[in-house]
């Protein structure tokens, strides 16, 4: 008698322990069904969704090639998450290790949609400024530190002797101040 | 197209499935490696001879605790190991940590007996107790390479320095059985740094070492 659960971790159990058997049909129904299981997973907490095919693919052959590891009078999700995260972590290791964070493709399609890239958006960057110059100093300066340098608002209120709360308001405001003003044009 | 790709994979997969003995549970997984180091390092120790003063020592009891203590480190250690070996170790929880907690403990006690009896440091020769700890040291190593080969860990890191600690708490309870030199000083220098030495490597290496 199978006792399948809401969540058919219970199945997954049962059709585990038939793989270790060797039946093929209980595998790759094991296989189809944790599949979309594992890409949600990976797109809940990846933020490169193009490698979640890649990374899924990756996990499969991983739970192929660990399935002797698995004991089938133990529940099969948290043996299956140990390899999950274990190849995400592997995957994250050598996306930001190759600094494939930072660099783009040129075959990347979204890539030539980039102001910078794209012809057809020359003379956004001086709109900008343009905008960013009609502002009092206090303001550009705060905006210019939290949205252009990088600085967290907590360090520019430190550098300007404001509250940080204040410096949140202040960048909101402006930021809604140069949306107004670029959206007129 | 990535699902004709998922698709294809797990039409290969599943064809490629041959049936497999799922791995025993890892008290039974030890037994054979357990047993063999027993002999191998009983081995050893009669080959090289043990410590003069044995008899003397034997009614030691701090002598007696520290050999006894170390042993479980080793024996814990090697349970953990295979516990790593799996995926999830089998939900083990905390107690994969359980032998960095003992062997932090043991490096306290043997602070502690230091700032006792003093630590006597000695001067350092590469080679004192190296041949011993070699002899002692690389046959249990083995055997736990052997393990790991039919594991496969998601935690390297962790069976780098458990590894590292279940064949260091060997080699020190076997070269405590042989070495005369009781002092701090010289069980950590000469017994402990090759093992130190061994599990900094191994911890900077372990996701090719242990990659699968």
């Amino acid at each position: 008698m199978i006792l399948v659960t809401q969540g058919g971790t219970d199945e997954w159990q049962v059709l585990a322990g038939l793989a270790q058997s060797g039946d093929k049909a209980a595998y790759a129904s094991l296989l189809r069904d944790i599949a979309p299981f594992i890409k949600k997973f990976l797109f809940s907490r990846l933020s490169q969704h193009d490698a979640v095919d890649d990374i899924t693919q990756e996990i499969l052959i991983s739970v192929h090639k660990s399935l002797k590891t698995y004991d089938p009078a133990m529940p099969f999700k948290p043996w299956l998450m140990a390899i999950v995260n274990f190849r995400k972590i592997d995957y994250l290791r050598q996306h930001y290790g190759h600094r494939q964070n930072v660099t783009k493709s040129l075959d990347q399609e979204d890539f030539l949609e980039w102001p910078v890239t794209n012809m057809a958006h020359a003379g956004e960057y001086k709109d900008f400024e343009g905008a960013l110059n009609t502002l009092p100093d206090g303001q550009r300066k705060l905006f210019t530190m939290v949205k252009i340098e990088g600085y967290t608002a907590k360090e520019a209120a430190n550098m300007t002797g404001m509250k940080e709360s204040a410096v949140k308001v202040s960048v909101h405001r402006t930021q809604k101040k140069l949306m107004d003003i670029i959206g007129k044009e | 197209m990535a699902h004709e790709n998922l698709d294809s994979l797990i039409g290969s997969l599943a064809q490629d499935l041959k049936p497999v003995k799922p791995l025993p549970h890892p008290l039974v997984r030890i037994i054979p490696l357990v047993l063999f180091s027993l002999l191998y390092i009983s081995a050893i120790i009669t080959y090289v001879g043990f410590r003069v003063d044995l008899g003397l020592k034997l009614q030691d009891s701090i002598y007696l605790f520290e050999i006894g203590f170390v042993s479980l480190v080793a024996l814990n250690a090697v349970l953990v190991s295979a516990l790593l070996g799996v995926p999830d170790a089998r939900g083990a929880g905390w107690f994969v940590f359980s032998p960095l907690v003992m062997a932090g403990a043991f490096v306290l006690w043997s602070v502690g007996r230091g700032l006792l009896e003093g630590f006597y440091m000695p001067h350092f020769h590469w080679d004192a107790c190296l041949t011993e700890i070699v002899a002692m040291s690389v046959i249990p190593a083995l055997g736990l390479g052997v393990m790991t080969y039919y594991s496969n860990t998601t935690r390297p890191r962790l069976l780098a320095v458990v590894h590292t600690i279940t064949v260091a708490a060997i080699g020190y309870v076997g070269l405590r059985l042989t070495c005369p030199v009781d002092t701090v000083g010289h069980t950590a220098v000469h017994h402990l740094i090759p093992f130190m030495i061994l599990g900094t490597v191994l911890g900077f290496t372990a996701r090719r070492v242990y990659k699968w």
